[in-house]
């Protein structure tokens, strides 16, 4: 009996072993992502994105080279590469997925539906990962995710920590401060950011309240009623075409747009209008992956100037452009928040000064030689 | 020609019809989602008048600001469209001898629809949505126009084909420049085809207000020709009218009022076919009644869809689905108790 039992023990124990050697050779990694799907990855080399989110969230992470084809709307970013195109995001081309033979497709968690995706690519061996990269609440375990799956988790933590540390020194103020009524205006005049929005998300962090934040998606509202709201800070997003703020020291087109949105009737009937708070801000390399916790940066800043005035959104943008592997250059918002401005002058104070210092320098000279 | 008559018996009915546009538009301006009270309503207006009058020149309160600058403009905006509109259809209906004729047979709402989604799509410079969709709007109706066209005759028939021709290829057009743009513009362009006035200023109302009221005039001016081509082509020809010249005439009056209403307000349906219809058929077809009739009724059912559209949420109500809602009803109530009438 003793010996049948320790040779059926050394057989199960060898068998454990093998398998586990097995597991550790093959090295499958399982993951879950945000849509609740247990996803085995076997390699991730060749990666297909179906969105700007996407491209954004691995180039942060350094591999960029293993990206193989873009959705549409991606390849439009200014820092996209030049790869084959897949379609959009939202209804994306079969075939052109199968021909560059990815290991796996990252796409958002609710576009394109399964029976486009998921289903037509049974079979074919390619995973679908989903994955936003658009929402302040989910992105940080999200990029852990893409790290896990890119092998580079270490260094994910690490970018999201710092992000999300950014986000929790924003939150912890704006926990305790008073709430400023906001009116988020989206690129169509009288079309209002409303609840379940980014744009209603972010102003929720920092320390706004969002007038029309009980109306759904975004509602179409008229001059009346932004003015019986009475927003005391008006945000409008404006697209990169109009604000062109690539182009550092060109501001005639965003100042005309300005002057004119300053000239509806309802704006200086609000507080906004009347204590001068009506802002236009570019949201295109803005409102993505950790370029929310700029924005987010850049409201809090707009609705609590006092309590936020060490906060330097800009910086924070500076960082999420250069991971990006762009310049940071241009104006971003209009007009130019107040510390921005101090900044500027700060840069040219020295110039001057030194202009004055060789001028005293000059003028004690020139007196001592007549004396 | 019993309208002759009935016009003498009916006078103050007609003058009490003249007049509803502008007692609704009065009672609209104290509407809204703002409450104002009517006698503070009545003296922002009086104050504003004896600004013009006697260069008073006071601060503006919120009040002042909400009534001059937001509602009037809308509640008259609303009125001219509204008017032009039914206006339109009224002639169609009679120069197609159909009364299924809305304003849009001819492919003007396709056209717009497509000028006002390139302009949005390529971001061009400010007031290109109105100007590309009036040009546009003008552009599909001279297509569909000579394209019906066969040896100097230009037959009905032919006429609403090219319509349906145009109507595609632009419909068609329209979603190829949905398909390539961003989604941001993508909204645009859905807001800007379901219509809306929330864009009405005193300026916007400056440019197409005296063009409409050009056309109405000239159309009324006009209507009894319309009478006679309500008639078939050689019954009109015996009695000595030139079918095609006038049909053209009446058709490119009409098309440049709606032009002008479209570019400004986004493509409003069913009020074009409705109120026409309802005119027909409560005081007969003699196009002298039916398009002044048809022009203050037009006027005062838009001006009370906008009202409702703007002032019952805190949102607003796309303005297209008000007019479909609340004529539809109206509409059938009508068309069952006149069901034997004769049409045209």
């Amino acid at each position: 009996m003793h010996k049948v039992n320790i040779i059926y023990i050394a057989k199960v124990a060898t068998v454990i072993v093998i398998q586990l050697l097995l597991i550790s050779v093959s090295s499958a990694l399982t993951i879950t992502d945000s849509a609740g799907n247990a996803v085995e990855i076997e390699k991730a080399e060749r990666i297909v994105c179906l969105n700007g989110d996407c491209l954004e969230a691995i180039i942060i992470l350094g591999e960029k080279d293993r990206i193989v084809g873009l959705g549409t709307y991606a390849l439009q970013k200014p820092f996209s590469p030049n790869l084959p195109d897949v379609g959009k995001w939202s209804d994306p081309n079969f075939e052109a997925i199968v021909s560059l033979n990815p290991d796996i497709v990252i796409t958002y968690v609710q576009w394109p539906e399964k029976e486009k995706l998921e289903e037509k690519l049974r079979g074919t061996g390619i995973k679908v990962v989903r994955l936003d990269f658009y929402k302040i609440n989910t992105i940080f375990d999200e990029f852990i995710i893409l790290g896990k799956i890119l092998g580079k988790e270490e260094r994910a933590r690490e970018i999201a920590e710092y992000w999300k540390s950014q986000l929790e020194l924003i939150k912890s103020r704006t926990e305790k401060l008073e709430r400023v009524k906001v009116y988020w205006e989206s690129y169509s005049e009288y079309s209002a950011a409303g609840g379940g929005t980014g744009w209603n998300e972010i102003i929720l962090i920092a320390g706004g309240e969002n007038v029309f934040g009980n109306e759904s998606g975004y509602p179409k509202v008229d001059a009346e009623k932004i003015i019986a709201k009475n927003p005391e800070v008006l945000i409008k997003s404006v697209s990169s075409s109009v604000f062109q703020p690539y182009r550092a020291n060109n501001t005639s087109k965003i100042a005309e747009f300005y002057e004119k949105l300053l000239s509806r009737p309802e704006i200086n009937q609000t507080q906004a209008g009347k204590s001068g708070k009506v802002y236009a801000i570019c949201t295109d390399m803005l409102h993505g992956t950790f370029g929310l916790i700029a924005e987010t940066a850049y409201v809090a800043k707009l609705l609590h100037p006092e309590e936020f005035s060490d906060l330097e959104p800009r910086e924070l943008h500076r960082k999420y452009i250069e991971s990006l592997g762009m310049e940071f250059t241009g104006i971003w918002i209009y007009p130019e928040l107040p510390a921005e401005r101090k900044d500027k002058n700060e840069k040219r104070a020295p110039g001057f000064e030194a202009i004055l210092a060789v001028l005293t320098v000059a003028i004690v000279l020139a007196l001592r030689r007549k004396t | 020609m019993i309208a002759y008559k009935t016009a003498l018996f009916k006078f103050p009915l007609y003058t009490f019809i003249i007049l509803l546009p502008f007692i609704i538009a009065v009672f609209s301006a104290g509407i809204g989602y703002l409450r104002i009270p009517p006698e503070k309503v009545a003296g922002s207006i009086f104050r504003q008048i004896q600004a013009a009058f006697l260069g008073y020149d006071g601060e503006m309160t919120t009040t002042d600001v909400v009534i001059i600058q937001i509602r009037l403009p809308r509640i008259i905006l609303a009125g001219v469209v509204g008017c032009s509109l039914a206006v339109c259809g009224a002639v169609l209906q009679s120069l197609f001898r159909n009364p299924l004729v809305e304003p849009y047979i001819l492919g003007i709402s396709s056209g717009a629809a497509f000028g006002a989604a390139l302009a949005i799509g390529l971001g061009l410079f400010s007031g290109s949505v109105q100007s590309l969709a009036f040009l546009f709007g003008i552009i599909s109706v001279f297509l569909a126009y000579s394209m019906a066209k066969t040896g100097g005759e230009v037959p009905v028939v032919n006429l609403v084909l090219a319509g349906i021709i145009v109507s595609a290829l632009f419909t068609a057009l329209t979603s190829l420049v949905k398909f390539f743009v961003d989604p941001h513009q993508l909204a645009g362009i859905v807001y800007w085809i379901m219509g809306s006035f929330s864009h009405a200023s005193w300026s916007s109302l400056a440019s197409i207000t005296p063009p409409i009221i050009a056309c109405l005039l000239l159309i009324m001016a006009m209507s009894w020709r319309l009478n006679v081509l309500s008639l078939s082509d050689e019954e009109a020809k015996a009695l000595g009218v030139k079918v095609n010249r006038e049909r053209f005439v009446f058709l490119s009056l009409s098309t440049f009022m709606t032009a002008c209403a479209v570019s400004i307000s986004g493509i409003i349906g069913w009020v074009g076919l409705l109120i026409p219809h309802i005119v027909r058929l409560s005081f007969g077809s003699d196009s002298r009644t039916v398009i002044p009739v048809s022009a203050s009724l037009g006027a005062s059912f838009m001006i009370l869809a906008d009202d409702i559209a703007r002032s019952a949420f805190s949102f607003e109500l796309p303005i297209s689905v008000l007019t479909t809602i609340l004529g539809a009803p109206v509409f059938m109530f009508l068309v069952r108790r006149r069901a034997r009438r004769v049409w045209l």
